[in-house]
């Protein structure tokens, strides 16, 4: 703009002599307009992202000073749902109920696992075959069967050797053959393997047998039952005594 | 008060069946329960249900039953996060370890697909002579999520990250990612937890223990 007023009075200023040199024309960042449209936004920016990194969660590692300093020290009550102070568990029942010595059997119903332990060491790890999970209804609409595997404690309560099965309701509706009048044509042999080991649990019980389906060992096929195949049956059948524990998840 | 002695003749007979039957049961084999948790430790061996155990010191995560690890997952790492404002903690966290976390649940919830099965169609059935449409395990009817959280009473929580490719059915995540999650929990938009351990699993373990987690909210011993 200096420019403008030094010029001589007889000359009037032309258009091109009125525009800002480039030069100057570059400085408008750090004039008033610019503060306002290019810096003020950018140190927001700034500081936002300053704000977003400073703040949610930070992490430490898990050290072993780190865990002798966070440890809690002072006495774990045992209290009821009331909060009123409950006794000790008896070591007695806790004897009866951890088994710490003798056999035990884990399944693992999703990979179709069956793991042996005895004394607290894996004597044998089965392929075998659980609960498809899948539902059949009756087409009268009335019963309804999910074919789980259940979960939870089981004891082994009975042992049997050539076992018969005794076909329920549900396998007649599943194939759509009729029911049988005689409870006689349920009974079936073959169909368990050589040896079934009793489980109880649910209208009919669950079992631990045998299977003419081994091609299938490794998949959830059965109706909550556990296959097992005939070799690994073999080892159960003479570890698992009656009363043996049966962990299935 | 003296007694003739015929009446201790009657009991030489008593005395003798004592000493002839032995001991009436085998000398039990206690199981013990050592530290702060130990209590808890039995009560829960005693309650006929699933726990969970996680041991930061041995690195790993268990899902018990009677006092017995029927399954034990690695963890390859573990920290513990605290939440944070301008980098300064919002709270100092204290003692936190062997304690017992209550109220156990998964975030996101286990989904099984499960089949139906249509009554008299035999055509998929397998049998010993012909293979059948053999139907899926259940590790591909329930999607697992590459990160998902255990959320315990108290705004607690376990994240768990899992490392490499997820076998069977993956869960695809459609939430914000987990970094603006925390931005704005530290804001007070969304909940935040007081304390947040976070480990990594192998794929094969995280997806194991997502599709293996117990119903039935179980409890949580963290243990040192």
């Amino acid at each position: 703009m200096m420019e403008l007023f030094d010029a001589p009075a007889d000359q009037a200023p032309s258009p091109e002599s009125s525009r800002v040199p480039p030069r100057k024309r570059r400085l408008w960042i750090f004039r008033a307009s610019g503060i306002l449209t290019l810096w003020i936004p950018l140190l927001l920016v700034a500081l936002g992202g300053f704000f977003f990194l400073s703040t949610g969660y930070g992490y430490r590692a898990i050290t072993r000073s780190y865990l002798n300093s966070h440890t809690m020290n002072e006495p774990l009550a045992l209290l009821d749902a009331d909060g009123n102070p409950l006794p000790p568990p008896s070591a007695k029942a806790l004897a009866k109920t951890v088994p710490v010595r003798g056999p035990y059997i884990v399944i693992d119903r999703v990979h179709n696992r069956l793991r042996l332990y005895e004394d607290g060491k894996q004597i044998l790890d089965a392929v075998v075959s659980a609960g498809a999970g899948s539902i059949l209804e009756d087409p009268s609409g009335k019963r309804k069967w999910v074919f789980d595997t259940p979960t939870g404690r089981f004891f082994v309560k009975s042992k049997r050797e050539n076992p018969t099965w005794t076909a329920p309701d549900w396998e007649y509706i599943e194939s759509g053959e009729p029911m049988p009048r005689n409870y006689s044509d349920r009974v079936q042999e073959g169909m368990l393997g050589e040896y079934a080991l009793d489980l109880g649990g649910g209208p009919t019980g669950y079992m631990i047998h045998g299977t003419l389906y081994t091609r299938l060992l490794g998949r959830n096929v059965s109706h909550g039952c556990i296959r097992v195949g005939r070799d690994d049956l073999r080892i159960i059948w003479k570890k698992a005594p009656v009363g043996t524990p049966v962990f299935m998840y | 008060m003296r007694r003739h002695p015929a009446f201790f003749l009657l009991l030489i007979p008593f005395a003798l069946s004592v000493f002839a039957a032995g001991p009436s049961e085998p000398p039990f084999q206690a199981p013990v329960f050592p530290g702060r948790t130990g209590p808890e430790q039995a009560r829960l061996a005693l309650s006929n249900t699933f726990y969970l155990e996680i041991s930061l010191g041995a690195r790993e995560l268990r899902i018990c039953h009677s006092g017995v690890a029927i399954a034990t997952y690695p963890l390859k790492s573990v920290t513990v996060g605290y939440p944070r404002l301008l980098w300064v903690p919002r709270h100092h966290l204290g003692e936190w370890i062997d304690d017992i976390w209550r109220d156990a649940h998964l975030d996101p919830a286990k989904v099984v697909q499960r089949l139906r099965i249509v009554p008299g169609d035999t055509s998929t059935t397998p049998t010993p002579e012909k293979p059948g449409v053999v139907p899926p395990t259940l590790s591909e009817l329930t999607a697992v999520p590459q990160d998902y959280a255990i959320r315990c009473e108290d705004d607690r929580a376990v994240f768990l990250h899992l490392e490499g490719q997820v076998p069977g059915a993956v869960l695809q995540e459609t939430a914000d990612h987990p970094r603006w999650q925390d931005f704005l929990a530290a804001l007070g938009f969304r909940e935040s937890e007081s304390i947040r351990v976070r480990a990594t699993l192998s794929a094969e373990d995280g997806a194991a223990f997502f599709r293996s987690f117990p119903d039935g909210h179980p409890e949580l011993l963290v243990l040192p």
